[in-house]
């Protein structure tokens, strides 16, 4: 019946528009970042006249991330390890939830009531704080972000 | 399927479609029984399917009359032995005329199912039910399970594409100002546009010997205290954070940068 095939153009089209969704929705979006690949920096702090050295890496597994901090000031070291989970992801943001933190000492290496800036920075790394790191775009394959809560940029490569 | 319906003399009508039959239970006297030409059957069956609904005149030769071509006279035709048969030729009150748009069938007409079965008929089909949901398919080709079709991809159609644009939504929070140098290119990072703008200006002032330093920079200033990050064009990426009134810029971009 001719009305019949009316119908079922009908159909077909609500079909497609269906299937279109579906693609839209199982397409694998490009993350910022490349699943549980290490990525690594060094960095040096100057504080005064002194260096502190560092080197830092972050490895995101969805759905958690670490990040691994190796500080040292002339002879003395110390290690942080924070565990994270991912809260949210995009393609020029990702959030994460603090949920543990190991550190080597308690003590910072720098002098703290001389750099209370440092020292209140770093207070956002506490169980339970969220924190963006809003990805800056790059030539290269180089990870860069920018903690919006800490002011605090990284470069990383892999 | 059956339908019912009330004469104007309030006479209840009992519509086989299938069999292109009506059945007209009088007050008094026998029920009297007619059969239908079949383009007229379908008509009624049509305008029956959602009684109220204007029906076009399109959809009205499609359904009645199928894939033949007819014209719009075997229409009026047909429409008005059904009014004929219905007693309703002189006021159209049951089968009505919307100018332009088509025909309905007057919904006052119909029976509701208690109706129906109080009704004094012997017809044991009479407890049938009145006006049964319309198969929207065959009614104009669109009915409202495709209405609700297109509705629902619709919705799924615009959370998928709010999905894509939400993953590619550029974030607002942060600002970079590129400085393109040669080979070196420096970029003013930071929260605020205005500050960035001022920290891109402050480095364009500084005249950088660039000839030397390649790859990418990327500078945020907090206070006096600077975030400088690389990375070289050997791939490889360093931080640095310093106080601006201790080291000077051009220093801390050559020793970043790897001159």
């Amino acid at each position: 019946m001719k009305n019949n095939r009316v119908a079922w153009r009908h159909w077909l089209v609500i079909a497609a528009i269906f299937l279109a969704g579906l693609v839209m929705q199982l397409i694998a979006l490009p993350r910022p970042y490349i699943n549980s690949q290490p990525y690594r920096t060094e960095g040096r702090n100057f504080i005064e006249n002194e260096i502190m050295e560092s080197k830092e890496a972050l490895t995101i597994s969805e759905p958690s991330a670490v990040i691994s901090v190796l500080e040292r000031l002339g002879d003395k070291e110390r290690h942080v390890a924070v565990g994270a989970s991912l809260v949210d992801t995009s393609r020029w943001r990702v959030k994460i939830k603090v949920e543990d933190i190991q550190a080597s000492s308690q003590t910072e290496l720098f002098d703290v009531s001389r750099h209370s800036d440092l020292l209140f920075a770093r207070q956002y790394f506490r169980l339970g704080s969220i924190l963006s790191l809003v990805i800056i775009p790059t030539d290269s394959d180089a990870l860069c972000y920018y903690f919006l809560e800490l002011d605090r940029m990284r470069c990383m490569n892999n | 399927m059956i339908y019912n319906f009330r004469l104007k003399n309030s006479d209840l009508v009992e519509f086989n479609s299938e069999h292109c039959k009506i059945i007209i239970s009088k007050n008094q006297g026998e029920p009297e029984e007619l059969t239908l030409a079949r383009a007229e059957s379908r008509i009624l069956e049509l305008l029956l399917m959602e009684p109220g609904a204007i029906c076009s005149r399109e959809a009205i030769l499609e359904f009645a009359w199928d894939d033949r071509v007819v014209s719009a006279g075997s229409l009026n035709q047909s429409i008005f032995m059904l009014r004929n048969v219905l007693g309703d030729g002189k006021d159209h009150e049951i089968v009505i005329t919307v100018p332009r748009r088509g025909y309905r069938f007057n919904s006052d007409h119909m029976v509701a199912p208690s109706e129906a079965v109080e009704a004094p008929l012997d017809e044991p089909q009479q407890a049938s039910p009145v006006a049964p949901a319309p198969s929207p398919d065959n009614r104009q080709g669109i009915g409202t399970a495709v209405i609700l079709g297109y509705l629902a991809a619709t919705v799924f159609a615009v959370l998928s594409i709010w999905r894509l644009v939400a993953w590619y939504e550029p974030t607002r929070e942060l600002h970079v100002a590129v400085i393109k140098q040669g080979e070196l290119s420096i970029s003013a990072v930071g929260k605020n546009e205005q500050e960035v703008n001022t920290l891109k200006t402050d480095i364009s002032n500084l005249n950088l010997p660039t000839e030397n330093i390649k790859g990418e920079v990327f500078i945020s200033r907090k206070g006096s205290r600077m975030n400088m990050s690389c990375i070289r064009t050997t791939g490889h990426t360093y931080n640095f954070e310093f106080q601006l009134q201790n080291e000077q810029l051009i220093n801390m971009l050559k020793k970043c940068a790897g001159e």
